[in-house]
């Protein structure tokens, strides 16, 4: 059992561990050293994608130490609350010291102190104490805060000090620390960070959290009524603006226009302009021509809606709009798809790519001309996967070629009772020996013997089979984006549509921004004080009798000693031209 | 005459002038000294000239904003700001010895802005992020507290080779300033730094703000200046410590200025997605 000395010293350890500076400089040093590690890891990706680059075991590990979101980890935020407790308890430990040097009334000075300053000034003047004595503490009252004049033994001191409250200054800086803490702590709590898209002429009350799916109601409403964006001449974005309208109560409350650097505010909820985006056509122009009559016919039509054609040529609904399309290894652009229904037979698919009015999927030159117009153009990797392929078995032993058409997954028959092949996957980009060889189709043989292979067939390469070796050549002929069924005796184009933008709007309420740009402020404040600003104290000693006076000048600073010591020379020197 | 071409020749007079002082401090000659110290003076007067004509340059050519947006421009900025505090400390301490060190320092920063294949010395239109008064604050402060933590490093540097040449008795004593007056530059330039580095930190965090309703978001840039910013509060406050001034304090100086240079540069590096350019 304890006693109670030895309770209070063991209080009293624990007490000046977390006052002291070894402390701070151990934590500090930690949260250097660990935040080296949440720039080494990407922040905040999906889970797979970690996965995916690290493996599974270091996966599980960095998982487990939470550093895919380290600096919202505890044992992270463990460390800054141990910082602010060290703050705290260092304050408690040493500001009723630091106060009392600041509010004394009448400072102590230890003349023993600055007589044996080793740069103290020393010079002798021609003249009486009593002389000097008045001329001196004018000056000094003049360049310092306090000053007293003191009988000390035979010789007469002048005491003076100034910046007293500087001491004030390093509290300001470590306070700030914790203001700045508790700004974001406010933040967290009680504020949000969300997104929301506006297209144009648009009315949105909510926004999307970024954390999770949850929707955040803002209290009012906004309407984007314009967006615009302008570009420099080499193409880089020179200004992106919204025109923004809050609403309340039906009633425009506010209206502005937003760039990049200049945020809507509203009842503390803040809208950046963050991104901005096409949005889907809604309306457009649509030209029906019969290719037998020739006959051509316009019609405005709105997305989904179904149309009826004149001359019994049945309905037409626009049914999606993709901003790019591929087709046939070339890139259509913008492209509309709808689907015909003829009066009798049935529904067609077709593909209307707006920069390509004349296209007719039948029409081989139509093809042709897409392919001149793009002709170095490369497939981009977004691009949709064909829906069925079309391969060729060559037969070694027969010499016999088979044409079979299968979509992924579908199992056929290989011809001569060789078994039978599955697509299993499309590459986009497949490597052979390092090089990549464009698009590939892997596929499985399995033959009646349950053998199971592997095969590589690159588009591009017709021949790739042959090496190897095996009783079968098989290749790709035919790789078929999504296209239309036959259909035949109508050309479909879109002449024009609807373009709209969206404004993509980032959406924040932050409570503790005010008490976090506070501690800002407190931190310039409190460091340029702590760095710039001292204490001073100075002793003016004058000893001597009848016509000559010694003068000793002799100061002491709690910072920046050495330039003390040059304001030491300077005042030694202005006394000395005082008359 | 373009700022470029300026710069290009204010590059070769800071080469002259680091061979100057280094010649001075070896051979301890007085002219070489005088003559450096006036290119040191030339280069500088020319650098900021550089400066201020790109910046005018930049309004001729219809974009109008200051020269601190690129990686070329500050490193620039970074020159003349080393090459000032250089001859400050260089008056302030009455000794010609420091021009040794920083010289060559200078000459390589702004060399690597002129040579580098990759850096481009083109006037560049402002995206939209980086339109804001506080950006001209941010990088104008950062650069003042990187360039009083690279002189602080030099003075770590002179430190650690002072003491070693006083330990070892059998070399010939270098010419230095005394390590305590080397010691205390040390504090002075990093609490010159430290100040800079927090405006700047600061400027930063409010530019963000504005720019994109956050003050802060642990990317790797941001987080590497807090690091920088860190290890520097941990060496002002070790110096407090018993047995942690001198040696000990020279090194995280060194190791500070590690964080320095990799945040300028190593953060480009770094896996992710940073780019101040990549809003939206
Ligand atoms: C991020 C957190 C902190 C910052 C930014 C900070 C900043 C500073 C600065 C700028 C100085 C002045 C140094 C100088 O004059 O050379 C200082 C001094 C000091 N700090 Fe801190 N500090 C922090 C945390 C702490 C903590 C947790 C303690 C607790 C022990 C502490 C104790 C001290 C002490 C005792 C001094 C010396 C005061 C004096 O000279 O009278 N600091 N701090």
């Amino acid at each position: 059992m304890k006693n109670a000395a030895e309770r209070l010293a063991f209080h009293h350890t624990i007490w000046n561990f977390l006052a002291s500076v070894r402390l701070t400089v151990i934590v500090l040093l930690s949260l250097a050293a660990t935040s080296v590690v949440g720039t080494l890891i990407p922040q905040n990706a999906a889970s797979d994608w970690y996965y995916h680059k690290y493996g599974e075991t270091l996966f599980r590990l960095f998982s487990g130490m939470h550093l895919f979101d380290m600096y919202h980890a505890w044992w992270f935020q463990a460390l800054i609350a141990i910082l602010v407790v060290n703050i705290v308890i260092c304050s408690i430990d040493r500001i009723p010291g630091v106060w009392k040097i600041v509010t004394v009334q009448q400072p102590k000075f230890n003349i023993e102190q600055f007589r044996k300053q080793a740069d103290a000034e020393n010079y002798t003047v021609q003249q009486p104490p009593d002389a000097l004595r008045e001329r001196y503490a004018r000056y000094v009252s003049r360049h310092f805060g306090y000053h007293r004049v003191e009988n000390i033994g035979k010789s007469t001191c002048i005491f003076a000090e100034k910046g007293r409250w500087t001491r004030f200054g390093v509290y300001g800086v470590h306070f700030s620390v914790v203001l700045m803490l508790t700004g974001s702590l406010i933040g967290l709590i009680a504020g949000f960070d969300g997104f929301v898209n506006i297209p144009e002429g648009e009315t949105i009350s909510a926004a999307r959290l970024n954390n999770g799916d949850t929707s955040q109601p803002l209290g009012f409403a906004v309407r984007c009524d314009d967006f615009d964006v302008s570009f420099y001449e080499n193409g880089a974005p020179k200004e992106y603006r919204s025109r923004l309208s809050v609403i309340e109560n039906n009633a425009t409350v506010l209206q502005k226009d937003i760039i990049v650097n200049d945020p809507l505010r509203y009842k503390g909820i803040n809208m950046y302009q963050s991104s901005y985006g096409k949005m889907p056509p809604d309306e457009m122009t649509v030209r029906f021509t019969a290719i037998n009559s020739g006959k051509s016919v316009e019609v405005a039509a709105k997305m989904g809606e179904t149309i009826t054609l004149p001359d019994q040529l049945g309905t037409f609904v626009v049914q999606d709009f993709k901003s790019s399309y591929p087709f046939k290894g070339h890139r259509l652009g913008e492209t509309f798809i709808g689907r015909w229904t003829p009066a009798s037979g049935t529904p067609v698919d077709m593909i209307m790519p707006y920069p390509f009015p004349e296209f007719d999927i039948h029409d081989p030159d139509s093809v042709q001309r897409v392919a001149a117009f793009q002709a170095s153009e490369q497939m981009s990797a977004t691009e949709e996967l064909p829906r069925t392929i079309t391969l060729e078995f060559t037969s070694k032993a027969s010499g016999m070629t088979y044409s079979r058409s299968a979509s992924v997954g579908e199992k056929i028959e290989i011809p001569e009772g060789q078994g039978t092949f599955v697509i299993s996957e499309v590459k986009r980009s497949y490597a052979f020996m390092g090089n990549p060889i464009g698009e590939a189709v892997i596929g499985r043989i399995e033959r009646k013997s349950g053998a199971m292979e592997t095969v590589a067939l690159p588009v591009r390469f017709s021949n790739f089979d042959k090496m190897r070796k095996g009783e079968m050549v098989i290749s790709v002929v035919d790789f078929q984006k999504p296209a239309p069924a036959a259909a035949g005796g109508l050309i479909v184009s879109v002449e024009a549509y609807s373009e709209k933008y969206y404004t993509g709007l980032q959406v924040t309420k932050d409570p503790g921004v005010l008490v976090v740009y506070l501690g800002f402020i407190v931190m310039i404040l409190g460091s340029y004080v702590t760095f710039f600003t001292s204490h001073q104290r100075v002793c003016i000693e004058l000893s001597g009798s009848g016509k000559n006076t010694r003068v000793l000048v002799s100061g002491t600073a709690n910072k920046n000693k050495l330039g003390m010591q040059k304001r030491m020379k300077h005042l030694s020197r202005r006394l000395q031209q005082l008359d | 005459m373009s700022s470029s071409y300026i710069l290009s020749i204010v590059t070769f007079v800071y080469a002259v002038s680091a061979c100057l002082y280094i010649a001075a401090w070896i051979f301890k000659k007085n002219l070489p000294g005088k003559l450096a110290v006036s290119c040191l003076i030339i280069a500088a007067a020319g650098n900021a000239a550089g400066i201020l004509l790109r910046w005018k340059e930049s309004y001729d050519l219809g974009m109008g904003h200051a020269p601190f947006s690129n990686l070329y421009e500050s490193l620039v900025f970074y020159s003349l700001v080393i090459a000032i505090i250089s001859l400050v400390m260089e008056f302030r301490l009455g000794s010609r010895v420091i021009g040794a060190f920083t010289t060559p320092l200078i000459f390589l920063a702004i060399a690597y802005a002129s040579l580098s294949p990759n850096m481009s010395d083109h006037i560049q239109p402002l995206i939209p992020a980086l339109k804001s008064n506080w950006l001209i604050a941010h990088v104008m402060t950062c650069f003042l507290g990187y360039a009083g933590f690279a002189v602080a490093f030099v003075a770590s540097l002179m430190y650690l080779i002072k003491t070693r040449s006083t330990e070892d008795r059998d070399q010939q004593p270098i010419h230095l300033p005394s390590s305590t007056v080397l010691d205390d530059i040390t504090h002075q330039l990093v609490m010159f730094g430290f100040f800079f580095l927090t405006i700047g930190i600061i400027t930063g965090a409010v530019w963000a703000n504005s720019a994109w309703g956050r003050y802060w978001g642990w990317d790797p840039k941001e987080t590497w200046s807090l690091i920088t910013w860190i290890i520097y509060a941990g060496l002002l406050h070790a110096r407090l410590m018993r047995g942690w001034q001198g040696k000990r304090i020279a090194l995280l100086s060194i190791i500070g200025f590690s964080a320095v240079i990799f945040t300028y540069f190593g953060v480009n590096y770094l896996p992710g997605l940073h780019s101040y350019g990549q809003m939206p």
